[in-house]
Parts: structure tokens; C-alpha cells; sequence
């Protein structure tokens, strides 16, 4: 076997809930253990660096509210990929992904718009303006609590993933919105000083803290999205195995 | 004043990301204990799924064939 069709074989095994479930309770606890050490190091340059000479302490906010930022727009774009891969491949874990994805993602874009309200208010003298950027990330925060509502609507699963998947497909319009809105529209809101043209523009200090927390919060995100898909699947067997007993119970009535 | 004033919003939001990330840490945590203990307590009741029973009959085969 060629290294390519090993490498293909391996992740398409993946594809069995059974083998995801063994590989999750191998890394989750590693995952788990990164993370902390990160959110250590993190925390501590947070509150270590220097203070900027125009923002003061509030800078120490952009350590939290960028990583959120980032990630609530991550989270979508994998909810996305996977509702790619539940209508293209069918593949039995990409719905599964998605649906779990969205407490996450609305759980992460609150963070980025209350601590950015927090941020607006010493800076820019209001807590709130609708604004494009500020707008689309509140859009943004509604479809998560739209769909996590439209998951617990629909009893069963299999059948919500599709639908589920359309509008997932649909709303990720919203993320290059989001991302560009600074660029398009006359925003209240700073242009990206990160991830753009020329590289960064913000000074190493800043952005020493900032990368590790980034990475901190990446790192939170998949440990609990595995810990979640793990037991989405728990919770399927759980309902497979009741309607099992519950058809037991009604042959032996019947018998 | 005005750097007191100030510090009071980056402890807010540093408090408000740590209540948040707390929550959606316990509720993955403590959903996930309560599935495990759920499947373990079907289990113990005698409930499998076809695709259990069917690995479960197939290593019963497989061990007959071996003992012969």
C-alpha cells in the first residue's frame, strides 16, 4: 500500500464513529492539557506586557476579544466544510461536527461582542454602534442561535442535518462580510492590523500575547469540539438503544 | 481616576470571557459524564445496538472456530 492511499484509508477511517470515539479518548486529555499550558502563558503575558501609550490598559482586551473574534468566524467556516461534507460525501461525522459546532461558535462570538462593547465604550465613548462590522458579527451570533434552536427542534438528527446544512451553507455568506466589512464600508471599527496585506501592524509586544492567546482559544475550541462530537455520538447510541428496549418491551406485551 | 475608571473594563471583560468559558466547559464536560453513565446503565440492562450484538455474535464465531 502506497503511503497516499494509507494516508487515505487512515482518515476515512475516521468516518467510523467507533474509531473517532477510540482516537478522541487518546488525544482529548493531551488537547486538554495544551490548551491549559497555553491559557497559562497566555494569561500571564496578558497582564505582564507593557500598556499602550494611547489605549492604556484597555489593550489588554484585544487580547481576548481578537482570539473570540477570529474563532467565532472559524467555528462557522468549519460548520461550513462539514456541511460540505454532509451533502457532497454524506460522510456520518460531518453532521455531527456541525451540529455541535454552534454552541460553541455562539458561545465565542458573545465573548467577542461583549468584551468589544467593553472595548468601544473607554475608546470609542459609545458601547454600541450598528455599524457593518459590529452588525454582521451580531448577525452572526442570531444564525448560531438559530441553528442551535432549529437542532433541538428537529427529533431526529439525520433528518435535520440537511436541511441544517443548507442554512449553514446559506449564512456563510456572512463571514467574508464580516472580514472585509472594515474595508468596504466607513466603519467605526479599526481595519484587521493582524492578518493583512504587508503583515502586521501592531508592535511585537502586542502581538507576543495576542498570538499565544489565539492559539489558546484554537486549541479550547477543538478540545471541546471533540469532547462534543464525542458525545453527540453517545447521545445517538442512547436514543438507537432505547428504541431497541422500547420495541423489546412492546413484542413482549404483545407476546 | 481615569486609569482606575478603565481597568474596571478590561477586569469586566476578562471576568465576563472566564463566566463564559466556564459554562460552555462544564456543559461539555458534564453532557458528556451524563451520556457515559447513560449508555453503561443501558448496557448493564442487557440493551445493545444491532451493530454490538453483531460484533458481539461475531467474536463468539470467531472464538468457537478457534477452540475447534
Amino acid at each position: 500500500m502506497t503511503d497516499q492511499s494509507l494516508a487515505i484509508t487512515r482518515f476515512s477511517d475516521l468516518a467510523n464513529p467507533a474509531k473517532f470515539i477510540a482516537l478522541a479518548g487518546k488525544l482529548i486529555p493531551w488537547l486538554a492539557g495544551v490548551t491549559a499550558l497555553l491559557f497559562a502563558v497566555g494569561l500571564w503575558l496578558c497582564f505582564t506586557t507593557e500598556s499602550d501609550y494611547q489605549q492604556g490598559e484597555t489593550v489588554r482586551i484585544m487580547y481576548i476579544h481578537v482570539p473570540a473574534a477570529w474563532l467565532s468566524m472559524m467555528c462557522y467556516t468549519i460548520m461550513a466544510v462539514s456541511a460540505v461534507g454532509t451533502l457532497v460525501w454524506r460522510h456520518p461525522l460531518a453532521d455531527v461536527s456541525a451540529r455541535v459546532a454552534a454552541p460553541l461558535g455562539a458561545a465565542f462570538t458573545f465573548v467577542a461582542l461583549v468584551t468589544g462593547s467593553l472595548w468601544g465604550k473607554p475608546m470609542w465613548g459609545t458601547w454600541w454602534v450598528w455599524d457593518a462590522r459590529l452588525t454582521s458579527v451580531f448577525i452572526l451570533f442570531l444564525m448560531y442561535l438559530g441553528l442551535i434552536a432549529f437542532n433541538r427542534a428537529m427529533d431526529d438528527p439525520s433528518r435535520a442535518a440537511r436541511v441544517s446544512a443548507v442554512m449553514i451553507l446559506i449564512g456563510f455568506v456572512n463571514i467574508p462580510i464580516i472580514k472585509f466589512s472594515v474595508d468596504w464600508f466607513n466603519t467605526l471599527h479599526q481595519p484587521a492590523s493582524v492578518v493583512r496585506m504587508g503583515g502586521p501592524a501592531i508592535d511585537s509586544e502586542f502581538l507576543r500575547p495576542l498570538l499565544v492567546m489565539a492559539i489558546a482559544f484554537t486549541m479550547l475550541f477543538f478540545t471541546l469540539h471533540m469532547m462534543a462530537m464525542r458525545t453527540e455520538i453517545w447521545r445517538r447510541r442512547v436514543a438507537a438503544m432505547r428504541r431497541i428496549a422500547a420495541r423489546s418491551a412492546a413484542a413482549g406485551q404483545e407476546g | 481616576m481615569e486609569l482606575a475608571h478603565n481597568e474596571g473594563y478590561v477586569l469586566a471583560s476578562y471576568a465576563i470571557t472566564a463566566v463564559a468559558m466556564v459554562i460552555i466547559i462544564g456543559w461539555v464536560y458534564i453532557d458528556s459524564r451524563s451520556r457515559q453513565r447513560e449508555l453503561k446503565r443501558l448496557d448493564e440492562a442487557g440493551i445493545r445496538r444491532r451493530s454490538a450484538r453483531t460484533a458481539a455474535a461475531d467474536q463468539t464465531v470467531t472464538g468457537k472456530t478457534s477452540d475447534a
